[in-house]
């Protein structure tokens, strides 16, 4: 069952695969006229060309496409003249850190809060918090991190500007550097997710196990971290889950407002400089990220709740 | 509750009120002040020539930022008419006639979905170039699936009812069952459907031309005008101030009439899980 529900990703990544090989081939232009410039002999263009396997037939390249995602090879590179896969995997941690840490600040808020609104229902806190999420997810997150630049780098100097410092740099140098980007992706998240675990948490309440748990004597808290929120959770996390892929997406705009060098910066370069195939691979390889961590997902279910199994 | 809900759609019928009235204000009065470069009076804080100050090359923030809505506006309108009519239709197509059209479509749809919209977006500018209009179209692009799943279950979900199957008894052709009975049945829910991702196109537009892909200067954009506002942090962070509210009004005034819409429309109604905004 779960072998089967990983083998379903199969087809929608080589969907994928294809829309992003159709809209290369669209393109006008010659990748070789582009590599060496227009100065360059028809004979080197012809042998550039039969490198790029430019020459064959439009099936055969497509074939060949597929058979490179397959193992890792996603063509090389026009402006960098060095093998996509290799910068794609260069960026991707920068990325992967930003989403993680992101999701970490979107759950860390919006599970605490989410189920405190739900324990007050109405109440002025309530309110409150369904106040900010309104207005959270009014806020795009490009210009929440430029506020908070504005906060904390120009006016405070809490946090560097720009850039990004890798784990091996030490620890505090790498959170000083991504704290703000993660607050910035996560935010609006939070604010759907807060939402979502005040929505849940407040249908388990109404429930007879919670009026049972009450009657045997539970506290409050025990009611409502043992009972309520272990059920309220397994809608939370299809919400969660899918949150990732969202966040994948808002990490390219959120690296521009912090210049971090990750995937939405090697896309950008690779849109300014027509460098299609780099385009190209990043685009399907975070496609297929997300439509693997959407299966993950799927699996984590089963694993938080029995009674669900996977078909 | 509906008391509070009416509020909702009142709320939101005048933050877009606002916005509609100061973006034709600049269209109609303006005289192209919003483009109008004045390198004199550049980076001038607000004062009251100037409500919102000026940017590096002097020009009118408030003029920008008015004008910057009626190309928010339009591409958000345009791109969720592509994504309504292509959907839509496609939907419609798919459920009535064929089996393997159905499939093909689908598996398009399935595929486009996969990707990030920001993503997808991304690669269709890769292919068009950059501007508004290619913005516009990539936007409508990755909203057509969402239209098309929505139509479908649906359209899937009428196709048994008796007064489907009576108006084909007394001899409609399928094009007027599919005009005349069926749509009209699901028009709410798209209405609906097209307000929300209508605020979510008007944030993607804003983020592609933040990323510098989007709407091209001289024209204004918001999202345009944070990224210049980026450069100017320390000296002038009105810049970056104004055109992020009005960003955010006008998608707070969107969502608060999408709210308020959709109990007005049908109060039976749970919320619809658009596709969603890159932002």
């Amino acid at each position: 069952m779960r072998a089967a529900r990983l083998l379903a990703l199969i087809p929608t990544v080589v969907m994928t695969a294809t829309i992003a090989f159709v809209l290369l081939r669209v393109v006008p232009g010659d990748p070789a006229v582009l590599m060496l410039g227009l100065d360059a002999s028809p004979a080197e263009l012809a042998q550039l060309r039969h490198q790029l396997g430019e020459d064959r037939p439009i099936w055969a390249q497509y074939a060949a496409w597929l058979a490179g995602l397959a193992t890792g090879r996603l063509g090389t590179s026009i402006q960098y003249h060095a093998p996509v896969a290799g910068l794609i995997a260069a960026r991707l941690p920068v990325t992967l850190s930003l989403a993680a840490a992101a999701m970490a600040v979107t759950v860390v808020v919006a599970l605490p809060l989410g189920l405190l609104a739900a324990a007050r229902a109405w109440s002025p806190l309530d309110l409150g918090v369904l106040t900010a999420t309104q207005l959270g997810l009014a806020v795009p997150n490009f210009w929440l991190g430029i506020l908070l630049l504005l906060a904390f780098s120009v006016a405070l100097r809490w946090f560097p500007l720009q850039g990004y410092a890798p784990l091996g740099a030490g620890v505090g140098a790498w959170a000083a550097h991504l704290a703000l980007p993660a607050v910035t992706l996560g935010a609006a998240r939070a604010a759907q997710l807060m939402r979502f675990v005040r929505g849940a948490a407040l249908e388990e309440l109404g429930r007879e196990y919670v009026r049972t748990a009450r009657g045997k004597g539970l506290g409050e808290r025990a009611v409502l971290l043992g009972h309520v929120l272990r059920n309220a959770l397994i809608p939370v996390v299809t919400v969660a889950g899918l949150q990732f892929g969202f966040l994948l997406g808002g990490a390219i705009i959120v690296e521009q407002v912090f210049g971090l060098p990750g995937i939405g910066r090697l896309v950008l370069q690779g849109i300014f400089a027509r460098d299609l195939p780099v385009v190209q691979g990043a685009v399907v390889v975070l496609a297929a990220l997300v439509c693997l961590l959407n299966a993950l997902v799927d699996l984590l279910y089963g694993a938080l709740d029995p009674r669900v199994s996977v078909e | 509750m509906s008391r509070r809900r009416n509020r909702a759609l009142w709320t939101g019928l005048v933050l877009l009120g606002v916005v509609l009235g100061g973006v034709a204000y600049q269209l109609l009065w303006g005289g192209g002040s919003d483009v109008r470069i004045a390198v004199e009076q550049r980076l001038e804080p607000p004062s009251p020539s100037h409500a919102f100050g000026t940017d590096d090359l002097g020009r009118d923030v408030l003029a920008r930022v008015l004008g910057g809505g009626a190309i928010a506006l339009k591409v958000g309108l345009v791109a969720v008419g592509i994504g309504l009519a292509a959907g839509t239709s496609l939907a419609m197509v798919a459920v009535r006639w064929g089996r393997w059209p159905a499939r093909v479509v689908g598996a398009v749809m399935d595929g486009l979905m996969a990707f990030p919209a920001i993503l997808l977006a991304l690669a269709i500018i890769a292919v068009l170039g950059a501007g508004y209009v290619p913005a516009m179209i990539a936007i409508g692009i990755g909203l057509i699936p969402v239209f098309w799943r929505q139509t479908r279950a649906q359209a899937l979900a009428i196709e048994g009812r008796e007064f489907v199957l009576a108006a084909r008894g007394l001899g409609a052709t399928e094009a007027r069952v599919l005009w005349r009975h069926v749509l009209p049945q699901i028009t709410p829910l798209l209405v609906i459907q097209a307000t929300t991702t209508f605020s979510g196109a008007v944030l993607s537009e804003a983020s592609l031309s933040f990323l510098g892909v989007g709407t091209q200067p001289p024209l204004p954009s918001w999202g345009r005008m944070l990224l210049d506002a980026t450069r100017a942090l320390g000296v002038a962070p009105w810049m970056a101030i104004f055109p992020g509210v009005a960003l955010a009004v006008t998608v707070l005034g969107i969502n608060l009439f999408g709210d308020g819409l959709r109990d007005a429309l049908d109060p039976q109604l749970r919320r619809i899980a658009g596709r969603e905004p890159v932002a």
